[in-house]
């Protein structure tokens, strides 16, 4: 009797298990208005004109996207030899590249991120630390573990290729004169092209740097380009605009409705990953464990401090800005509050770009769900998410959800590969 | 002039203050604090949406409805079911017209429930009025 009784309290314990682990609770059958209201915000539908750069008068001409387009896939552009931009952003991953952390002239000490959709962002960088795409664009170039090539260095690359030259021209204006040595010089750089660069004279060094920044805006002009297509959630968004019912036909799955409903509701993912990019381009401290062998990143708090003092921020000489565009930068927040926030991520096309964070501690989508659901304590500050009390089988759904955001770039296809002038002149 | 009474309980009721009659153009938020200043605010980005950079323009009337010049503004908020505030640095820049006040930089991160913070300090009385407002 005893022994049955235990049985049949195993069981029960074993389905119980099971039924928590496994069985979907059907959840209702529409949307409420508010409910509605945040699909409809979520829609690629709703992605509003690419902002203006008023930091970047070229921004938005075809010819530097020509020009940025060419340099983005151009390896000269690098020390030894065989780096460009793309060798880590590259195409057919959705800007990315794969690696837990990225892999240049020698190991770094952050996760590649995706490039897609990235120009509506105000702030460049997992912590923020540039205040548009072109200043952006620079760092790589003269990081000694990334592209390890130096700003003389390259305005001597395009005064030495014709077509680049002309393509500069056309742009901004004839090249100055670069001057023929010394051979690599940035107030960058090591101890010996610091010392270089002291030893040109100060309107050499402007005239340098202002090569080296407009070449930094035909690379954001590129990058411009690189937006998101309408994926399957799309479809959906759009199909229930005209009605609240939630199912049509078989856009979506009742899984990934449910991760939907899940999504927008009890795991509160878009408080953070909200907007038709699915970010708010805020920065936020959700406790990601630090990066193996590194002291916690100091995120933000760090980041605001380094975009301010950055000569070629929008407030700088090299920004075609004027003080009252630099909005973004004069009315930054720096407390307390962004010690250890990083910059949100898109999940457009996340499925396709493990692994994730900003450390890329986290190797699948399974995994960061199992992060947001246990809401772990941040090493530095405070994590900002709640411990959700997700089942596994919500986990699921969330994950079959996001699931649903992949899709191939709305972005002409020559822009997705090399140039074809390039490799013809290569 | 009940009509205009029973409008003001309404909107009271519902703390969503989004309506004013008198101007050609409806104030995104207004209040009214408890000495009687009334704030209305005019949104650059109208309707109010998250994730855009923008700035507002504050009238400002007292209590006996005058335009109320002079008086030093501060602002705050956040969204009182999260710990956290506005995510950027709001500021009060130039004073334009009489009673008119243009606050530069301000930016929603969130869709929820927001809560805005004006302190108003006049002839060296300060009031504070809150402003709950949906995203
Ligand atoms: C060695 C690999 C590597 C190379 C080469 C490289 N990047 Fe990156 N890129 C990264 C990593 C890693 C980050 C994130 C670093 C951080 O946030 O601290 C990043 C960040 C960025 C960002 C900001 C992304 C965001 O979410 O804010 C942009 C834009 C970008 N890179 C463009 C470029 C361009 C343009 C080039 C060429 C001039 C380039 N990258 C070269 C690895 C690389
Ligand atoms: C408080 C804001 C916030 C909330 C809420 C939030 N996220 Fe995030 N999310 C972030 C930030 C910030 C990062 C980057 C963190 C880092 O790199 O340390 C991120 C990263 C991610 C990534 C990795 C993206 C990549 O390319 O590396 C995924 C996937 C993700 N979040 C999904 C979700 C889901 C699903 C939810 C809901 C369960 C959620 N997030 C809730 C802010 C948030």
């Amino acid at each position: 009797m005893m022994k049955k009784l235990g049985l049949s309290v195993l069981l029960l314990g074993v389905a119980l298990v099971a039924a928590w682990n496994f069985v979907a609770i059907p959840g209702s059958n529409s949307w409420s208005a508010e409910e509605l209201q945040l699909i409809n915000s979520l829609s690629i539908e709703r992605l509003a004109p690419l902002p203006a750069d008023p930091s970047n008068r070229v921004a938005d001409l075809p010819a530097a996207a020509e020009f940025g387009h060419r340099l983005f896939f151009d390896t000269r552009l690098s020390g030894n030899g065989s780096i460009a931009c793309a060798t880590c952003h590259r195409p057919e991953l959705m800007f990315t590249d794969a690696f837990q952390m990225a892999m240049g002239a020698a190991p770094g000490p952050r996760h590649t991120p995706s490039l897609v959709g990235l120009s509506h962002s105000p702030w460049y960088y997992w912590d923020g630390r540039k205040d548009s795409q072109w200043a952006q664009a620079l760092a790589p170039l003269e990081a000694a573990i990334e592209h390890g090539i130096d700003r003389l260095q390259v305005a001597r690359l395009i005064d030495s290729d014709s077509s680049y030259r002309q393509m500069y021209n056309a742009l901004f204006g004839a090249l100055p004169v670069i001057p023929a040595t010394p051979l690599a010089a940035s107030p960058l750089g090591d101890e010996r092209e610091q010392i270089n660069w002291n030893s040109l004279s100060g309107a050499q060094q402007n005239e340098v740097s202002r090569v080296f920044a407009n070449l930094g805006k035909a690379i954001a002009a590129y990058e411009r380009k690189l937006m998101p297509g309408a994926a399957r959630f799309d479809a959906y968004a759009r199909s229930i605009a005209a009605s609240s019912e939630l199912d049509q036909g078989d856009i979506l799955s009742s899984n990934e409705l449910a991760g939907l409903r899940l999504f927008i509701g009890k795991a509160q993912c878009v408080s953070c990953h909200n907007g038709p990019l699915f970010t708010n381009h805020e920065f936020h401290n959700t406790g990601v464990l630090s990066i193996a062998g590194q002291l916690p990143s100091m995120g933000r708090y760090d980041g605001i401090r380094t975009a301010r003092s950055d000569p070629f921020n929008c407030l700088g000489e090299f920004s075609d800005a004027e003080q009252a565009d630099c909005i973004e930068l004069r009315f930054a927040r720096d407390d307390n509050s962004l010690v250890g926030a990083q910059k949100t991520p898109t999940l457009r096309n996340v499925s396709w770009t493990a692994p994730y964070m900003h450390g890329g501690q986290l190797a699948t989508l399974a995994a960061v769900l199992n992060h947001y659901n246990e809401a772990p304590l941040s090493m530095l500050s405070h994590n900002e998410a709640k411990p959700l009390a997700l089942r596994p089988v919500e986990r699921r759904q969330l994950e079959a959800f996001i699931r649903t955001l992949s899709a191939p770039l709305a972005t002409e296809p020559k822009w997705l590969a090399p140039a074809v002038e390039f490799t013809q002149s290569n | 002039m009940l009509q205009k009474i029973s409008l003001m309980a309404l909107l009271l009721g519902l703390s969503l203050l989004t309506l004013h009659a008198s101007e050609a153009r409806r104030a995104d938020l207004q209040s009214t604090t408890d000495s009687g200043i009334s704030v209305e605010i005019y949104s650059q980005l109208s309707p109010l949406e998250i994730n855009r950079i923008h700035s507002w323009k504050l009238v400002i009337h007292d209590a006996a409805g005058n335009l109320l010049s002079g008086a030093e503004l501060t602002l705050t908020g956040g969204m009182p079911d999260h710990d956290h505030g506005i995510p950027t640095l709001p500021q009060f820049t130039e004073r334009a017209d009489a009673g008119v006040y243009s606050l530069q930089g301000i930016r929603f991160h969130m869709p929820g429930k927001w809560q805005i913070v004006l302190s108003i300090t006049n002839a060296g009385e300060t009031e504070r009025v809150l402003i709950d407002f949906q995203l």
